[in-house]
């Protein structure tokens, strides 16, 4: 299965599609990068700017289009500091949510200290070491210390780039007296934590997000060494990074521009993030830094990984989407699986066996499968009025791969199942356009008398064939034991189909001994016949011997 | 919760003594599907109850509401005049509190508005129609009495099942405490009637019973694991004529017990008669001998899910129960007893759709503490303090359906549910309450809220602003927020809360989330931070 995931941070958007593979791993199969520049004035101001929100609608939309070109069936995605302290956040992702029905999950901020240390986890090998990781994003920094088994101590502070360029760097070269300022800024917050972080302990650090990578690969250019592609896995001293920094302070912004393989969209504010990087190294006594590529996107991923190992196997089994998903949504809801398979399977040779009859195509055919798989999910949630529970959660339950009027006309079908005529003053039917009432009619009637047919729950009936002319269908069903409760059931469930194909139907089974062998075919009757007439023929035919011939008469009530 | 009716009585004249300090007799009417019965008691709260009267009346009020979907008139009257002598009883002993009750078969009767009618005019008594998880409480309050101590109760889980005529009431108990319950088809009136036409063999008809009953049990199981059940309690007219059968004279504590086997044997038994050789072997009356295998075969395919190797059946039902809950329901253990009830029985329902449950006891917490913080501003009733719980538990179950819209799917899954201890009415208030704890608010246009009457709809306004107050508070789902105190200063609230960690974004959460607060209360919130503790 491929997923997106899309980080919203304050500085730049980055998505990243995935294929997922067995076993819980994944390969990238795409990866893109905005600068959206969220956090630019919001983090000061606490509200996002009209134009950061205008910004950042335009990159997810493009984000959605390419995602959706790639073949990604989920998108997830996560949003961190500055829409998380806006106050119209909640707005933004109310937009993003109704114009492109992406849902970003907001994360705080050890939270998301917990997924960067999950990306770090699964793409760094730390050889059973005991890992710092230090993220810096555009509003926030995050940092944690844990072992191999995931983060056990973290912290989130804010001392991103863009916020820590907007409060502190008002003179370019960077001044002393700012970088001062900076420094002690980040010595302070970073004070109350320093006991506990060392404590923990770490052996070895490593550093994830554009920033430190940035800041990284500078400094080993720097140091005359080459930078390799892709920088992930790389190894830089705090001396290296220590070096950087004292350079980009001296460096005006016209210099940083014209520097080759450093990004000019990040010109502006590498050298804020250098100062920071290189006080959180100093401060915390590490002498080398890991740069991995993995952060808080692929953080997400593996979380999602992880949580939803079941529906991931299901995609493998079953490629096509439509399909998956209902069988999903049915799983979900606890269904009879059996009793579900096999009214869909006598739904479906109902169906095929009075094609010339309603004249509908493979594309109803379809609807009329998925219909009968689901028609019961409603038990789950009550046996009281269970067709209209059923209706509400196929209605509601993210079928995929349905247009929304396909979803509908499922539900509707699925609805029908039990007793009653669709009615246009129901309004979910009566909403439907009249070819598709019809539709929804003849479904529901295929499916009403296929259900019957498992009234016992006990899948008796193997196969079932329609024959007839006229104005007669004569529906034959194989069963492999007495069908008394199918039978006596029928006539009333057929009432549907019988009008919308404007037919008499007779039903009829092998009368069967338990132990599963046939004697005298017996009918059940139509509205027409009578008890009497029915058990006269059978008592009349067939040899005598063990075989039972009761007649199963049955009248209408 | 019950309604205790008063009748209308003269003024005492002056010189009469002050009334004696025992408690009048109290008396509960119970309009069942077959019969109407009455009884008349008297006693303290705390002590045994002494009966001093016991009427019962055969009305067949079930046959007509489930074969033709109203009371006939011969019936009616019939009711009437037995209605009639139970009053006459009554004022005979000078009853003046009293409860009367009414069930499916009245309540499923389309003229049942007419006939309540006809009765209070003819008779002065307000009857009650009540729905199946009143039944529920009712009946499970005079099992716990009439069970104390014994170890259907103490020890393991137990299912209580009564086979009425209209319905099967099923409760499945934890330790004793009610944790699922619910109301079924098994009625063996109305699968009585469902078998009406048929002519074919009577094994057939039996067969066809069977895998009826199965079909429900099949539901049933879904909602309560059965199989976990090592004894079961059985209720009911039908199965007490079983107990009676095979065990002949009762022990002496008075409570029938029997093996499984040989209910199952006799069960066997009974349903190779049909109904005329029932009424000539076991002299029973046509309209019992007709009710008897359906029951029967009910109480057989449920006991053979259970792990019980017996059945208890203690002669406990509906009208003790009401006679308890009269006498009793005020006192503080029988409330925190109830709340304990309702509140497991909403667990149950949060654990099937999957909730999450750390979160939902933090908002519950929050919500109750917000509650409690708020009750002179508030005005409302230790009840509600019980539905915004109850609401604050179940808030988020609609994720279960969609993530998108979710709090509409709240609304839907809890208005569908059954919760021991709250009425259908309650569950309608808790529905609402529940979908308005996002940013929507109550609206003209949605039917479900406007559905309720205006009392309910000014309930549930105030309690959802507490809900969605409470539920910011955890807006992190991380139970970040411990406590929390309401502290007025000069027009406003200031929002003290303790908690653990960063609270950023619940901080933002509350103050986004107190604009309804403020449309419903006339307050502005201010949040404060109290004593901060460092990350654990």
């Amino acid at each position: 299965m491929k997923i997106a995931a899309i980080d919203l941070g304050s500085n730049s958007f980055h998505m990243v599609v995935v294929e997922t593979l067995r076993g819980g791993a994944f390969r990238v199969i795409g990866t893109d990068k905005e600068m959206v520049r969220l956090g630019a004035r919001t983090l000061s101001r606490g509200k996002l700017p009209a134009s950061a929100m205008t910004r950042g609608l335009d990159a997810l939309r493009k984000y959605k289009r390419l995602a959706e070109s790639a073949g990604a069936e989920k998108i997830l995605a996560v949003a961190t500091s500055a829409i998380r302290e806006a106050t119209n956040g909640e707005d933004f992702l109310e937009r993003v949510g109704n114009e492109l029905e992406i849902w970003p999950r907001t994360v705080a901020g050890d939270e998301e200290a917990r997924l960067i240390y999950l990306a770090v986890l699964h793409s760094v090998h730390l050889e059973g070491r005991r890992a710092l990781v230090v993220d810096i994003g555009g509003g926030s920094v995050e940092l944690a210390v844990g072992g191999g088994k995931g983060m056990e101590y973290g912290v989130c502070e804010k001392l991103g780039v863009l916020r820590t360029t907007e409060e502190f760097v008002k003179s370019d070269p960077l001044s002393a007296k700012d970088e001062g300022r900076l420094v002690k800024h980040v010595q302070k917050t970073l004070a109350p934590h320093l006991s506990r972080l060392r404590a923990s302990g770490f052996e070895c650090a490593v550093g994830t997000s554009g920033t430190i990578l940035a800041v990284g690969a500078l400094a080993l250019q720097r140091a005359g060494e080459t930078v390799p592609e892709p920088l992930h896995h790389v190894k830089v001293s705090a001396d290296q990074i220590h070096a950087a920094r004292k350079w980009l302070v001296s460096t005006d912004l016209k210099t940083r521009l014209k520097t080759p393989g450093l990004d000019e969209s990040r010109a502006d504010i590498i050298v804020a993030g250098a100062v920071v990087i290189d006080t959180i190294l100093q401060e915390l006594g590490v002498r080398e830094l890991i740069l991995c590529q993995w952060a808080l996107r692929e953080g997400i991923l593996l979380d999602y990984i992880h949580g939803h190992k079941r529906s991931l196997a299901r995609a493998e089994a079953y490629p096509d989407v439509r399909r998956r998903s209902v069988v999903s949504l049915a799983e979900r809801c606890q269904w009879h699986e059996k009793h579900a398979r096999k009214v869909a399977e006598l739904a479906l040779a109902l169906f095929d066996g009075t094609s010339k009859r309603h004249g509908l195509g493979d594309g109803e055919r379809a609807l009329l499968e998925y219909a009968a798989l689901l028609h019961d999910i409603g038990h789950h949630i009550a046996y009281q009025n269970h067709h209209k529970h059923t209706y509400y959660l196929i209605k509601n339950g993210e079928l995929r791969g349905f247009t929304p009027l396909e979803v509908e006309m499922v539900a509707n079908v699925a609805r029908y199942h039990r007793r009653g005529r669709p009615r246009r003053k129901h309004p979910e039917f009566g909403a439907l356009a009249r070819a598709q009432r019809r539709t929804v009619e003849v479904l529901a009637g295929h499916l009403r008398l296929a259900d019957s047919l498992d009234r016992s729950h006990r899948q008796i009936v193997r196969g079932l064939e329609v024959s007839g002319r006229g104005g007669t269908l004569r529906v034959k069903c194989d069963v492999t034991a007495d069908p008394a409760l199918e039978i006596w059931a029928a006539p009333r469930r057929a009432e549907l189909l019988e009008r919308v194909l404007g037919v008499t139907i007779k039903v009829e089974a092998d009368e069967v001994v338990e132990d599963g062998t046939a004697t005298t075919p017996v009918a059940a009757p139509t509205t027409d016949e009578t008890a009497a007439a029915v058990a006269a023929e059978a008592l009349g035919a067939g040899a005598p011997g063990e075989s039972r011939r009761t007649p199963l008469g049955v009248t209408e009530s | 919760m019950g309604r205790k009716n008063t009748l209308p009585r003269p003024e005492p004249t002056p010189n009469v003594p002050p009334p004696p300090q025992t408690a009048r007799p109290v008396a509960v009417v119970d309009m069942g599907a077959s019969a109407i019965r009455l009884v008349v008691a008297e006693g303290a709260a705390e002590g045994p109850l002494h009966l001093l009267e016991e009427v019962s009346r055969g009305v067949l009020l079930g046959k007509d509401t489930f074969t033709h979907g109203r009371l006939g008139a011969a019936t009616i009257e019939a009711t009437l005049k037995a209605l009639e002598g139970f009053r006459r009883i009554m004022d005979t002993y000078g009853v003046i509190r009293y409860r009367a009750v009414a069930t499916s078969a009245v309540r499923e009767a389309s003229n049942a508005d007419a006939f309540l009618d006809r009765v209070r005019l003819r008779t002065g008594l307000e009857v009650e129609v009540i729905d199946g998880s009143e039944e529920n409480r009712l009946t499970y309050l005079a099992v716990r009495e009439r069970l104390a101590q014994h170890p259907a109760l103490e020890d393991g889980d137990a299912l209580l099942v009564e086979i009425g005529g209209g319905s099967a009431d099923i409760s499945f108990l934890r330790k004793g405490q009610p944790v699922h319950s619910g109301t079924y088809p098994l009625g063996s009136i109305r699968m009585r009637q469902s078998l009406a036409g048929w002519q074919g063999s009577h094994e057939q008809g039996m067969r066809l019973l069977v895998r009826h009953i199965h079909n429900v049990v099949d539901d049933i199981r879904r909602e309560m694991p059965l199989r976990e059940a090592r004894h079961v309690i059985a209720l009911g007219g039908d199965v007490r004529f079983a107990a009676g059968e095979i065990v002949g004279d009762l022990p002496a504590d008075g409570l029938p017990v029997f093996e499984r086997d040989a209910f199952v044997r006799f069960v066997d038994s009974v349903v190779g008669y049909d109904m005329e050789q029932l009424v000539e072997k076991y002299h029973l009356p046509q309209s019992e001998a007709e009710t008897l295998v359906p029951a029967l075969l009910a109480y057989r395919e449920l006991l053979i899910e259970t792990s019980a190797d017996r059945v208890t059946v203690p002669d406990a039902s509906l009208r003790d129960g009401l006679l308890l809950d009269l006498v009793r329901s005020d006192q503080p253990q029988g409330i925190e007893d109830l709340r304990k009830q309702v509140l497991s029985s909403a667990a149950a329902i949060g654990e099937r759709y999957r909730y999450d449950a750390p979160h939902a006891r933090n908002v519950a917490d929050l919500s109750v503490r917000l509650f409690d913080e708020l009750r002179s501003e508030h005005g409302l009733s230790d009840r509600h303090r019980l539905l915004l719980e109850v609401a604050a538990l179940l808030h988020d179950i609609g994720n279960y359906v969609n993530i998108r819209g979710h709090h509409k799917h709240s609304q839907y899954l809890i208005a569908a549910s059954e919760i021991f201890g709250l009425s259908q009415d309650e569950m309608h208030v808790v529905s609402n309450v529940a979908r308005y704890h996002r940013r929507a608010v109550p609206s003209k246009s949605h039917l479900p809220y406007m559905g309720l009457d205006r009392e309910a709809r000014v309930a549930t306004n105030k309690l959802s602003a507490i809900l969605r107050l409470a539920n910011a508070l955890d807006a992190d789902h991380l139970q970040k927020v411990k406590d929390v105190h309401v502290v007025p200063e000069d027009e406003n609230w200031v929002l003290e809360v303790e908690g653990a960690g960063d609270l950023t974004m619940e901080r933002l959460a509350a103050l986004a989330r107190a604009d309804y607060l403020t449309e419903v209360f006339g307050r502005k919130l201010v949040f404060r931070e109290g004593r901060q503790r460092p990350w654990p």
